[in-house]
């Protein structure tokens, strides 16, 4: 049975990217309960701050201009292509502005659930202002009912864009948006035919944006109008009914509870308690707040068999140092580069699927490489890890970056702080149930503590948090 | 079973000794698939899209030159393998290659409902997939799992990719490859990763079916692959001189893990840079120049060691690109594609019909020959193990080996 300190740990660790030090020692030192905790970190941790890289948008200028036809529309067309190159390099402004909110202790569990959706819905766009935009639909929507989530994502023009459904029109209709909206958001593979898709995809005929303002539009002549039969239903269905229609199945709620229960809990699915949460899930008319709150406050959360047992992805393993260490990067492009070289780069999810899940993460050369980050980041050392091309462009520049790392710095006078007088093996203990949320083996903190060579306590402590940061547990969560 | 291998077996038999990880190398799986038959496969990967049309150049074609105004390349400089086909100038190593009937050249590549964009393309060209299915397995992945049993699989060796992130190609779903850029590199950080200590420290403690009971069990893997590796490397050097870039390197390391007599049935190596819209030429030409002169070396320092009877290059891109060429001088991308397979088993030359510029897709070629064909021969004929499991579906093999 998980120690009250290793369950409030775990609790950090699975709702946001973990706690700095400082916080772990005042949590120990304090007489917290629990749900006290959880009560905190949901009411503290939920603020909503949008991205706003790109100021306004940038393309609406344009719409006179084209509408009518003042100068050429080839020359529109290429001051807009342009623009089009320009918001495609503010992505990883992005992607820096979203990693400082992903360990920011008020918008934490927000963002970590926005990541959540991002992985879910998975869209990839070469707009960046489009980019923008779906990231803020998913961080306002994060914590609400799924179905304005689903409804929002249905008119966002980098969805729209992204799985075609810009193309789909009466005349021609095209099924990519339908057919992902049945597998991946709603009903998953096995519940819905091919008859199934044809009709909704004709539900969603003329669901288009306007490309200068970006906004949604209903093209009521593009709308195929005949009667559409979905899963038992039939007439003049249009996308809202087809999106009413999976909701009322609670497939539709099993489904999202196994994402769910996958990215909080544990990547080995445990059907009782998923059906438990799906319950909750369907009887609370799909409210994901709610669900969060139910997962962090049940009992089997905190079962030995969760805690420690997940392999952490390279955002929550990028974001869990930054937090141990109190970590600060010299150059943020550092953050850049990582995310890159160790696999999981925000905005670009590898395909319609999302990103790898558990074990699927680890081989032998991203587990060398995960394991040596901590003590890297610590000697000041490069990484030196080639990071692929991604064909896009975004990559560029970012290859050299590997020299920003080597001008991090940790917050280590916070530990000597706390643990400068401790004897040796009170230090690894300590140590242990900060970094990894559990006691070291025997055997392992006795051949530990024979490596410890320094007689002062500042490299006392360094030697031991890198030791233990280099273990292969610390690679879990 | 020779003798160097045997020699492994007992060596990493010994490493394990202590941890209840399960040797690779159990008796029976070795009677329905050996991961290492002596046969080796190397493949390069062209990112970004290689524009075919100015590497293998339709010379005799009107239709080319009047796509392609300002881009194509004169028939006076192209180097002619037919007399309707010839390389792009500044392949005068590939040139030679072909001379010495060491080449075939596979046109029309490609796949049905071909994906224009680069990642879905490079998926598809990895995982083996269909354009319409997401897979999350490689087709080098689920070969290597082929050749597990009940008991164990292949060491992760027996797939090398030449870079520090393993590609979605290599990863399988028990296996995966191993990822280094070269061995060096790959055992310094075996070694800053403390791989030996902890490995040491645990030795004994049983390591459980629980997530991190199989992180300890790819650590053990990898320390094995790194001494394995390190055992290895001591006794090699090439002699042949290699091109000073970075791309001759990685072929060049490949050639010294081949000749130190790894047993590693596939090595990867990729080229990047190949997305060429705007100002081609200059571009493209620099890069098929790096390309074709490391290979040159590369089968040159082969051959020169006997090793190139067992060794197979395949190259390829994952898409090519448009026949007409755009307004910033450049190509935009296309669909079906050349490929070449270099080895001496192989039938040299042009292995079947040039592109047809006049049946096109939207401005794109047709492909006749489905990449899933090609790695089904070098499965099934080569690497000697059932194509049908490792690419989920039939593929007819075709007679280039």
């Amino acid at each position: 049975m998980p120690t009250k300190s290793q369950k409030i740990q775990h609790l950090y660790n699975r709702a946001a990217f973990g706690l700095s030090f400082q916080q772990f020692e005042q949590k120990r030192k304090g007489k917290l309960k629990l749900r006290q905790e959880l009560k905190e970190l949901l009411e503290e941790g939920i603020d909503e701050i949008p991205l706003e890289v790109i100021a306004d948008n940038p393309f609406v200028e344009f719409k006179e201009d084209w509408e009518n036809r003042k100068g050429s529309r080839s020359e529109v067309q290429k001051l807009f292509r342009e623009k089009v190159r320009e918001t495609r390099r503010q992505v990883r402004g992005m992607s820096l502005r979203w990693m400082a909110l992903l360990t920011d202790q008020n918008t934490a569990v927000r963002e970590k659930l926005t990541l959540f959706w991002h992985d879910h819905f998975a869209v990839r766009t070469d707009n960046g202002y489009h980019a923008q935009l779906h990231n803020n639909v998913l961080r306002k929507y994060a914590l609400g009912k799924y179905r304005d989530m689903l409804l929002a994502v249905s008119k966002d023009a980098a969805m729209l864009g992204f799985l075609n459904n810009q193309q789909n029109n009466k005349r021609k209709p095209n099924e990519n948006f339908a057919r992902e909206l049945l597998e991946l958001y709603t009903l998953g593979r096995g519940y819905y035919t091919e008859n199934d898709i044809k009709n909704a995809a004709k539900a969603f005929t003329g669901w288009k944006y306007d490309r200068f303002t970006c906004q949604f539009r209903f093209v009521d002549r593009q709308h195929d109008k005949s009667e559409k039969e979905f899963m038992g239903h039939s007439g003049d269905l249009n996308g809202e009914d087809i999106i009413d229609v999976v909701l009322a199945n609670r497939q539709t709620a099993l489904f999202l509870s196994a994402k769910l229960f996958q990215y909080y809990v544990s990547d080995q699915a445990d059907e009782v308690i998923i059906g438990k949460m799906a319950d909750r899930l369907f009887k609370n008319d799909y409210h994901i707040g709610d669900l969060l709150h139910y997962i962090f406050s049940s009992d089997w959360f905190y079962e030995k068999r969760f805690v420690n047992n997940k392999i952490k992805s390279p955002q929550e393993l990028i974001h869990g140092v930054r937090q141990h260490f109190g970590l600060e990067y010299g150059s943020p492009e550092a953050l850049l580069y990582l995310q890159n070289s160790l696999g999981q780069r925000l905005f670009f999810p590898p395909n319609v699927n999302g990103w790898s899940v558990g074990r699927e993460w680890i081989n032998s050369s991203s587990l060398v490489n995960r394991m040596r980050l901590v003590s890297q980041l610590t000697k000041n050392e490069e990484l030196g890890i080639r990071i692929k091309d991604d064909l896009d462009g975004q990559t560029r520049g970012i290859r050299g970056s590997r020299k920003f790392l080597s001008t991090g710095r940790m917050d280590w006078p916070e530990f000597e702080k706390q643990l400068k007088d401790l004897p040796k093996e009170e230090m690894a203990d300590r140590l242990a149930d900060f970094l990894i949320n559990q006691p070291l083996k025997s055997e392992t903190k006795e051949t530990i503590l024979r490596g410890v060579r320094d007689q002062k306590a500042e490299k006392r402590i360094k030697w031991l948090a890198v030791t233990i940061a280099s273990l292969p547990e610390y690679q879990l969560t | 079973m020779n003798n160097s291998r045997r020699s492994f077996l007992k060596q990493s038999s010994l490493l394990a000794a202590g941890s209840v990880l399960t040797p690779y190398f159990v008796s029976d799986f070795t009677q329905q698939f050996e991961a290492y038959t002596g046969k080796r496969l190397v493949i390069v990967q062209l990112s970004g899209g290689n524009d075919g049309l100015n590497t293998v150049v339709p010379y005799r074609n009107d239709l080319y030159y009047q796509k392609r105004p300002q881009l194509a390349i004169k028939s006076a400089e192209v180097l002619k393998l037919t007399d309707e086909l010839g390389f792009n100038p500044v392949m005068g190593g590939m040139k030679s290659l072909f001379d010495e009937g060491l080449l075939s050249v596979i046109n029309n590549v490609g796949y049905p409902n071909p994906d224009r964009s680069h990642f879905r393309s490079m998926d598809i060209w990895h995982t083996g997939s269909n354009a319409n299915e997401t897979w999350n397995t490689g087709w080098l992945g689920r070969y290597m799992d082929a050749s597990c049993s009940g008991s164990g699989c292949e060491s992760s060796h027996s797939v090398i990719e030449l870079d520090d992130n393993l590609s979605l190609a290599m990863k399988g779903e028990r296996v995966n490859g191993l990822a280094m850029s070269n061995p060096v590199s790959f055992l310094n950080r075996v070694r800053q990763a403390r791989a030996k200590e902890i490995v040491k420290l645990n030795a004994g403690l049983s390591h459980g079916d629980d997530n991190l009971g199989y992180l300890y069990k790819t650590l053990i893997e990898t320390d094995q692959s790194a001494e394995y590796i390190s055992q290895k490397i001591k006794k090699y050097k090439t002699q042949t001189s290699y091109p000073d870039t970075g791309f001759a390197k990685d072929l060049k390391t490949i050639a010294e893990l081949i000749g130190s007599g790894m047993e590693t049935s596939v090595y990867y190596a990729s080229m990047t840079g190949f997305d060429t819209h705007a100002g081609q030429k200059g571009k493209q030409e620099r890069l098929l120049n790096t390309y074709s002169d490391a290979m040159k070396a590369f089968v040159d320092d082969l051959r020169s060691n006997s090793l190139l009877k067992d060794t197979m290059i395949l190259t390829f891109s994952e898409f090519g690109r448009r026949v007409g060429q755009n307004a910033s001088g450049g190509t935009d991308h296309g669909t079906a594609n050349n490929l070449f397979v270099i080895g001496d088993s192989i039938k040299p030359g042009i292995f079947n019909e040039s592109p047809n510029l006049t049946d096109l897709d939207k401005g794109d070629l047709k492909f006749d020959v489905d990449f899933r064909r090609i790695y089904a021969t070098l499965l099934d004929k080569w690497l000697g193990v059932s194509s049908s499991i490792t690419l989920n579906r039939e593929f007819k093999t075709l007679d280039f080996i």
